[in-house]
């Protein structure tokens, strides 16, 4: 039979574990539109999106213990996220290529008006995909809303001069390849 | 900064790409996303014990490996026992004592087996799975063996030089010729010799022809 002390030690664990599992819980529910998103950014495709998200979601539980702090945490979500994506990306490349026609439609408005939005979105996907993986990453984490330089740079772990650069390089590159892309429309 | 290649990227621009991608980007979880978080958290939580299963297996393994060594060792038969060759070899030569062909060629010790010993062979009737020096098999009865033996005293002490030694072609030698006697076979004797009849041949009178 334990007596107190090894029940209160065992309280004491229970009591440990309990606070982790309540902070993993609102780590979840902070943390799973932006790993949904990044996510999106590589593989244009919802279901599996989600699906690589929630494994990064799978794998950041094992580590929980030293990625308990919101910031770390995030951070590392992200970079996961991102890396698992490009991973899945890779191994199924085909499918990507037909599934990326059937993004979503941003805004409402005419079938005229959607026909337009999606001809951008397509062109906008294809430019995203010439940019440098470091830039594609600084680029969409910005896109992401509600995500400011300061708060890319702390989550790429990057100075914030480096992320604006980046931004700066970045959207001039997309320019060009839009420019270019819709030059090759309309010839 | 720009010049005629890289133009620069107007403020405009900079902001309907934020605006498209930002659109674009705007997509929200499913209903089923933490559900299914928390499930595979399960399911990992599940599979865990597994992870250590093969070191068991590995473990058990070496165990028995181990043990499966150990047992042959203890129950290996000794190997075939050098004094059957030995036993033949003493067949052909019944009279050998300790005699040697190679008086000069240092005699192995003999081999000490902690299970069971082995008598000691002359060099020259070890079989050829012995490690010796190379030696021809000579096959020569007991008396010539001790008349070599004598012989190799008296060199060693230098009793003999070609002034003692017999002549070649002397009675000698002629003793050691070996001329084998020639057969010799005795005459039948009729008499000796049972007719058919039952009588003995020769005991009847003056021939009847």
């Amino acid at each position: 039979m334990p007596d107190a002390a090894s029940l209160e030690k065992i309280g004491g664990v229970m009591s440990i574990e309990a606070d982790l599992e309540r902070d993993f819980g609102e780590r979840l529910r902070d943390c799973s539109s932006v790993a949904v998103r990044v996510a999106y950014s590589v593989l244009r495709h919802r279901q599996d999106a989600e699906d690589v998200a929630q494994d990064a979601f799978t794998r950041a539980y094992k580590k929980f213990a030293q990625l308990r702090d919101r910031d770390r945490f995030r951070a590392w979500l992200v970079r996961t996220t991102w890396r698992l994506a490009l991973d899945r990306r890779r191994a199924e490349k085909r499918r990507l290529t037909r599934e990326a026609a059937a993004a979503p439609r941003g805004g409402s408005g005419t079938a005229e008006n959607a026909a337009i939005a999606e001809e951008r979105a397509a062109r906008l996907w294809a430019a995203i995909d010439l940019l440098p993986e470091k830039l594609r990453l600084t680029i969409v984490l910005s896109a992401i809303e509600g995500y400011d330089t300061r708060e890319v740079a702390g989550l790429l772990g990057l100075p914030e001069g480096t992320v604006k650069s980046r931004l700066f390089l970045a959207r001039k590159r997309l320019a060009e390849s839009l420019q270019c892309l819709m030059n090759d429309t309309h010839r | 900064m720009s010049d005629e290649r890289h133009p620069s990227v107007s403020e405009s621009a900079a902001a309907q790409i934020d605006s498209d991608l930002t659109r674009l980007l705007s997509i929200a979880p499913s209903a089923a996303f933490v559900p299914g978080v928390e499930q595979r958290i399960r399911e990992q939580a599940a599979r865990k014990p597994a992870r250590f299963s093969w070191w068991i297996g590995l473990a058990a393994a070496a165990a028995l490996v181990l043990a499966v060594s150990f047992g042959s060792r203890a129950w290996r038969t000794p190997p075939a026992p050098q004094q059957a060759r030995h036993t033949n070899r003493t067949a052909i030569q019944p009279s050998v004592e300790r005699p040697a062909m190679h008086p000069m060629a240092p005699e192995p010790e003999p081999r000490r087996i902690a299970r069971h010993r082995t008598p000691h062979v002359p060099a020259f009737a070890r079989g050829a799975a012995e490690p010796g020096p190379a030696q021809a098999e000579v096959l020569v009865s007991g008396d010539q063996l001790r008349a070599i033996a004598r012989l190799q005293q008296l060199v060693a002490k230098g009793d003999m030089s070609e002034n003692n030694l017999p002549p070649v072609g002397d009675g000698a030698a002629a003793a050691t010729d070996i001329r084998p006697a020639p057969l010799t076979i005795a005459p039948l004797t009729v008499s000796a010799v049972e007719t058919v009849t039952g009588g003995v041949a020769g005991s009847e009178g003056p021939s009847q022809r």
